[in-house]
């Protein structure tokens, strides 16, 4: 099983481990763990696309959360600009998840002002896998291919 | 906060909410939404919605849950909005039970 599943499994089992009444810290690190997952999933499908494996560590280092973030936004707005193709759906679920889960990892990690309930952190972690999915479903497409690479390419300004 | 001008779209984003509450609730109780910078300083609109108790079954809850979300998402008409819509969920007794009164129904 890869890194990413593993951590989507984990994530699962860390917001059921407490029963009806979960700790905080569990739907924390369930909530955090469900991002890394969907984050290490598009990570793996990109580097994975390099030639030459023992390059592919180090290029999965290069990928930032914040031009990660950047690069789905784009995704998601350009799918309501162009009138919600449904071919693109997919995609924009992806997108949308990764923007979800990353901002909701941050709250999971750092604010500790605000309440986990069980039902929210099941509902990411249920989104989070919804989103592995859609993913497989599109994953050798050109616009998923060409998604992944702009996950890491810099922005480029020139046409 | 301070918001800037531009982004202060009340009319608009109440007006999405009440169009989504309409079509959802009783599944969906209420909405509230608050305005402000996302962890990389963008700003973001954070809805706060809150569940009936009646959705216990986890396929249920989802199914509302995404429906709620790809609705606003249509509402807010997100290519002029300038703001990514964030949403947050809890149910009735999960908020009885921690009382936060940023969740709580605003009174007419």
């Amino acid at each position: 099983m890869s890194l990413a599943q593993d951590l989507l499994e984990q994530a699962q089992h860390l917001a059921n481990r407490d029963g009806a009444d979960p700790k905080q810290a569990s739907l924390r690190r369930a909530v955090s763990t469900a991002y890394y997952a969907v984050f290490h999933l598009l990570i793996d499908e990109a580097v994975n696309n390099w030639g030459i494996a023992r390059h592919r560590g180090k290029l999965a280092r290069t990928f930032d959360h914040g031009s990660m973030k950047r690069v789905c936004d784009d995704c998601v707005k350009s799918f309501y600009n162009t009138g919600k193709p449904a071919s693109e759906l997919p995609l924009k679920e992806v997108a949308q998840t990764f923007l979800e889960l990353q901002l909701k990892r941050h709250t999971a990690d750092y604010d500790n002002s605000y309440l986990w309930t069980k039902a929210d952190a099941q509902k990411w972690i249920d989104r989070t896998a919804a989103a592995f999915t859609s993913w497989d479903a599109i994953r050798t497409q050109d616009e998923s291919q060409d998604f992944l690479l702009s996950l890491f390419l810099p922005k480029l300004n020139r046409p | 906060m301070f918001v800037p001008t531009e982004l202060r779209k009340d009319a608009q984003i109440n007006a999405a909410v009440r169009t989504v509450l309409k079509e959802l609730y009783p599944a969906v109780k209420h909405i509230r939404f608050s305005i402000d910078q996302d962890w990389t300083g963008e700003w973001a609109i954070f809805f706060r919605v809150m569940l009936s108790d009646e959705l216990t079954d986890r396929r249920r809850l989802n199914e509302v849950t995404d429906r709620l979300m790809d609705r606003m998402m249509d509402e807010l008409d997100l290519p002029n909005l300038g703001m990514m819509p964030h949403f947050n969920f809890r149910t009735e007794s999960e908020q009885a039970e921690l009382n936060d009164p940023d969740w709580a129904p605003l009174t007419a």
